[in-house]
Parts: C-alpha cells; structure tokens; sequence
C-alpha cells in the first residue's frame, strides 16, 4: 500500500525534517509504528492517508506512493476510500449526534446511493457487533464505545487498509484489552496500521513492526510481544498523619460514597480505577473540600490565569518565587506564556504553583494519559524529587504499570473508595480484578 | 399539514419576505392583524407549546410596551386636537397612532420569528438549505459541528471555572461568574482550535471534501409548502389591505 524511498519531510516554517531518509514497503497485513513523541510517527501516518501534505504545506520529497500510484496525483479524498482512520481522541472525530447519522456521514461523502445507505448501515453494525449503539446519542457514550463507533464509521466504507492513531491513549486497560479482542475477531479481511508507543497490550496482534527514531526508520521486521515499561516504587519516609474527609455527592446517576482517607506526610499514593468509576470525581471533591490539597488537572493548562511564568508563580501571594523556579527548572521561561510550554513543562510550572500556594497535598489526575515513556520517566523523576523532598503526593490512574511507583493505593469502584493498601495488592489478584484493572490473561 | 412539516428554506423565505413586507407598512392595523393571524394560524397548523411560545414572548412584550411609552411621553409635537397629558407631555391622536404602530409591529415580527424557529428543527433547516438553497456542504457541516461544540465548550468551562475557584479566585456569585470570564477565554479559545483542527481531519480522513456528495435525509419541496406559503403572503395582503383602506 506504501512504498518509500528515501522519503523526506519537513515542516514550511521549520528547518529540520521531521521524517528523514525513510525507505519503507507497507505490505498486506498487521503493522505497528512505535516511536517516541516527536519521532514522526504522526506525520508518517498523516502522509499515509493524505491529511498531509496539503493539509499543514509541508515539503515532501523523495519517493511516496500509496497504491501504486504518487501521492500528488490523487485527487482530494481519493485515497481516504481506500484508507480509514481512527483518531486517537475520542472526543473530537465526530461530527453528528447519534451513530447512525455518523456512519451515514461517511457513506454521504463517499457518494453511495441513497437506498443503500440504511442497509449498509445496518450490515457494518451487525457485522461488528454494534446494533445496539445504532440510535446512540455519541456524546453519551464512553471512551472504549466511541472509539468503536469511529472504528465502524471507518471500516463503513470498505477501505483496504485501517489506520489507527494510539486508539487506546484514553481507555483503561481492561476496556482498552477489550478493544483490541473485538478489533482482531472484527478486522479480519481489513488490513491494519497502528500507532502505538506502548504495544503491551496489543498482545500478538501485529506481524510485522516499525520503529522509528528521530524520523528515521530503526526497525522494520517482525513484531516482538514485549512487556511494558517497568517503574519501580519510589521510597518514601512517611510522617505525620493528616486525615481527609470527602463527602456523599450525587450527580445524574452517579453517586460518589463519603470516604476519609488517612494520609501520612510525604507518602506517595495512588488512587486506581477504571473509567468512569468516579476517581477524578473523588479527587476534584476532595480538592475542593480542603484547601490543604492542590490538585493539577490531566490538563494543567487549565490553571494557568496570568500570562507569564514569573506572573504565574506569584499569583496570589507574596513568598518568593524565585528558589522553587530554579529547583523546577522553570528559570529560563520565566517570560514565557504558560500555555505556550511543553506538556512536561505545564506540569511543573502546575506544580510550582501548588508548592508556592502552600498546598500540603499535590494531587494529579491521570498524570499519564497518553504520555511516551520518556515523558513518564520525567513524571516519575518529578515525583521521586518531591517526595524525597517531603512533599506528599497523590495521583489518580488507571495505568497499572506506572501506579507501581506508589507506596500507598487506594481503590475505586462505582463510586466507593476502598483502602489502603500497601504494595502487597499486586498479589490479590481477584481484588484487581473485580476492580476490572487485571487483565484475564489469554 | 404543519408549519413543523414546511420545507424549511421555503419558510424561511416567506418570514423573511414578511417581516420585509411589515417594515415598509406604517400603520397600526398591519401589524395588528398580521399578529392575530399569525396567532391563528400558528394555533391550526402547529403543536407550538403555548407555555414556551409565553415565555419566549416575555421579553418582546416588555419592548413593544417600552416603545409605547416612550413614544407617548417622549413623543414630538404635532397639532391637532390634544387627548390627554401624559407626564407633562400632550398627546394627539397622531402620537397614540404612531406609538401603536411601532409597538403593534414589535410584536408583529417576534410572532412572525417565533413561529419560524419554534416550528424549526435546526438540522432540517440546514440540510434543506444545502438541498434547496445550494449552502455549501463546507459552511452546513461546520455548524453541524458548532452544534456538537456547545456541550464540549460547556464542560470545558466548567472545569476552567471550577480549576480556577480552587487556585483561590472568589467565584461563589453570578457576578463574580461574569467577571472573571475574560481570563478564561484564551485558555478556552486554545483547546477549540485545537479540537477544530483534529475534527476536521477526522471529517477529511472520512472523505469529506467539501464537493458536492449524496444525500440521505432529503428534505423534499411538496404542494402543501406552496400552499402554507401562500397563506402566509394571503394574510399579509389582507393586512395590508386593511392598514390601507
């Protein structure tokens, strides 16, 4: 499907290539792109469904053919017959109200017959085992259904070949083990492209892997299961108790249970569930019942008021600023915007903002989501610097393998919290389990 | 036979030719009757709940009875016999006249608005404009997804707001609410362009061109749009005919 040779990429007002000298022969069947953030992988896959290079006027030379043919030579939305794509944000791929109007769309534009839509419809759905969502409102669906539903509003147009962008970046590893059983028994005659930095949980599902570095190929061969990024647990010297209490809180159908949670100065806990069982609820709630707690958003962006670091730092207070700039690393951006910085970046200027404020508690939500494992490494050197340095640190996940650098955990399920626990959970399996974060092994 | 059933785009250009209709007639009796008519019409060939249409009506209420008095008090002077005073004001025959006119037509044109959007579903009226009135697939999907926008933005508000309220910013009132709104526009203007951006890649990796492409809900033109039109330019003209005579 493609084929490149010495392929080359670069962006119209950057001087660097993205992809560089990359020779590459997609053939029928499952493949898999790794890569860290910023190796190219995106733009690769971007050149493959021919979003790029009209869509940013990057500068492509070298050889790229899709299906034979050069990729200047297609006409807009030709290719995209051939090649589906499913995003990796479930939230931003659609653009009806309800599944059926969704899968429609894809058919309108690709100029099918009005009598054969509806029954088009009606086969993807059964043949993917979907029926049931076809009158779904999609913003009421979860994550791992929403995924699905573009996984179907991809494969509606009979294309050759699926592209799938890091589809599990949001999903907890149960749902996101669900996905991909459905998607092997669903994607039979379909060939398949993933993304994917932490292919763990793809299990066998690939044959073929390539990986990419720097925006060249440093792989191309056979797929190697492998196992995912290990963390160890950091050592924490506990102090002082504090105690938390979080009140019953009823929304919609939801219902959080009051919960208090002993938490001892300069542990390092970890709050685990699926999604949707109210962890980020819990957390929020806490917040805003002690003020004793700083809470950085899965978004940290969304703290920022003022418009520059230093500003940022003393906002709202009169302690220096300057000791903890340097110690976060923040020194030389102190003129920059703060949401013109880096994820990582964001992270520790949230941080900083927390410690200045005289927060005893820094809570994350869901610090991980979708992040490379150099920017989980960071993460976790962060957190192993605080707590080494007595801050007591709270995070709340569903990534198993990075919750390990916790020294405490707690549990949530459908609104109730249970714990401690300390790292002798790793054994309940059944506990895990029923708390759907252990995988079946198959 | 339903206003709710109406082509859309041939609706829209009958209120539309109304309300032009109405502005260039200076009368209170125009109005007047076309408001009645409208309130006719709307209680035969609609499911209009009243309570909602009330409500909505609330407002423009307060204006036209607003355009009244100022009319009658503020009003210029003009001869003739006076009527009776009003807040040290003389008021003619003319004045009252006029301050109908202007108040009767407030409500003239919100009757007229309300039976189009009240009978309106959005979407309709989007494909039926591309249908009927040629709008660009380009422009209709990009309020198809403004239409998707609205709870996304909303929730992404919230969370602004409530993030903030924990950084020890005072939002406990309304006021307070509104206040603070400016700070959180850049934040939230950056994450829609971003989720603009990856939409409309998805829309394009689905095919999406902006080129003409099928249609599945066709929203059709029938006699009973002519009709319905008709009637609505027939009560104009008797309006008219009555304001003049």
């Amino acid at each position: 499907m493609v084929e490149a040779e010495q392929l080359a990429f670069r962006y119209p007002d950057k001087p660097c290539e993205v992809l560089t000298d990359i020779t590459l022969q997609l053939t029928a069947g499952r493949t898999l792109i790794t890569g860290a953030s910023g190796s190219g992988k995106s733009t690769l896959f971007s050149l493959m469904n021919r979003l790029y290079p009209d869509n940013c006027d990057g500068i492509v030379t070298g050889k790229l053919h899709l299906f034979n043919r050069s990729y200047d030579v297609y006409e807009a939305g030709e290719v995209n017959r051939r090649v589906g794509t499913v995003f990796q944000d479930p939230d931003s791929q659609f653009v009806m109200q309800t599944v059926e109007e969704e899968l429609i769309f894809t058919l309108e534009n690709f100029g099918v017959p009005r009598e054969e839509m509806m029954p088009k419809v009606v086969a993807m759905l059964e043949t993917l085992r979907l029926t049931d969502y076809r009158h779904r409102t999609i913003h009421d669906l979860s994550g791992g259904e929403k995924q699905q539903i573009a996984v179907a509003c991809a494969l509606i147009g009979r294309p050759e070949w699926l592209l799938l962008d890091e589809p599990l970046a949001h999903l907890d590893p149960e749902t996101a083990k669900r996905f991909v059983h459905w998607l092997d028994t669903v994607a039979q005659t379909v060939n398949v492209v993933v993304i994917e930095h932490r292919p763990f949980i793809w299990g066998g599902f690939f044959d073929r892997e390539v990986g990419l570095v720097n925006g060249r190929v440093s792989y191309d061969g056979p797929f190697v299961a492998r196992p995912d990024y290990t963390f160890s647990p950091i050592m924490v010297k506990r102090g002082k108790e504090m105690l938390f209490h979080v009140p019953q809180l009823e929304r919609n159908t939801f219902k959080l249970a009051t919960s208090e949670v002993s938490i001892g100065e300069g542990d390092l806990i970890a709050v685990l569930g699926r999604n949707g069982s109210g962890k980020s609820t819990w957390l929020r709630s806490l917040a805003r019942h002690h003020r004793e707690v700083g809470l950085v958003p899965q978004s940290p962006a969304h703290l920022f008021i003022t418009n520059d670091v230093t500003r940022e730092l003393a906002y709202n207070h009169n302690r220096p600023i300057e000791d903890i700039m340097e110690r976060l690393g923040l020194g030389s951006l102190r003129d920059d915007h703060p949401l013109s910085l880096s994820h990582g970046q964001k992270r520790r200027l949230a941080i900083g903002v927390m410690m200045l404020s005289g927060k005893q508690l820094i809570a994350f939500d869901e610090p991980t989501a979708g992040q490379d494992e150099e920017s989980l490494r960071a993460l976790y050197e962060l957190m192993a610097e605080r707590t080494r340095a007595g801050q007591t640190v709270l995070f709340v996940t569903h990534d198993l393998s990075f919750a390990r650098i916790a020294n405490t955990f707690y549990l949530m399920r459908g609104g109730n919290l249970s714990g401690p626990y300390d790292d002798s959970l790793w054994d309940e399996t059944e506990l895990l389990q029923s708390h759907g974060l252990l995988l079946e092994e198959s | 036979m339903t206003f709710h059933e109406m082509n859309p785009t041939i609706k829209f250009l009958t209120v539309t030719l109304l309300m032009f209709g109405l502005a260039f007639i200076y009368n209170p009796w125009t109005p007047l009757t076309v408001f009645i008519g409208i309130l006719i019409l709307q209680s035969l060939f609609s499911s209009i709940s009243w309570r909602r249409w009330g409500l909505f009506m609330i407002p423009f209420l307060f204006t036209a009875l607003g355009t009244l008095w100022t009319t009658l008090v503020f009003g210029k002077e003009t001869g003739g016999e006076i009527l009776f005073t009003l807040l040290g004001n003389d008021v003619t025959a003319e004045n009252v006249m006029l301050a109908a006119t202007l108040a009767l037509r407030v409500l003239a044109f919100t009757a007229v608005s309300l039976l189009f959007t009240l009978t309106t579903d959005p979407k309709r009226f989007i494909y039926s404009l591309m249908q009927q009135g040629k709008l660009s697939p380009k422009i209709a999907y990009s309020v198809f997804v403004g239409f998707r926008f609205f709870p996304i933005l909303k929730h992404e508000l919230m969370q602004l707001y409530e993030t903030h309220a924990l950084r020890g910013i005072r939002l406990e009132t309304r006021l307070d609410h509104i206040r603070h709104a400016p700070k959180l526009i850049i934040p939230l203007l950056a994450g829609a362009i971003r989720q603009a951006e990856r939409i409309a890649f998805s829309m394009e990796a689905r095919g999406f061109t902006g080129e003409p492409r099928a249609t599945y809900e066709v929203v059709p033109v029938t006699r009973s749009d002519f009709l319905m039109a008709s009637l609505l330019l027939l009560l104009f003209g008797v309006s008219a005919w009555l304001g003049i005579k």
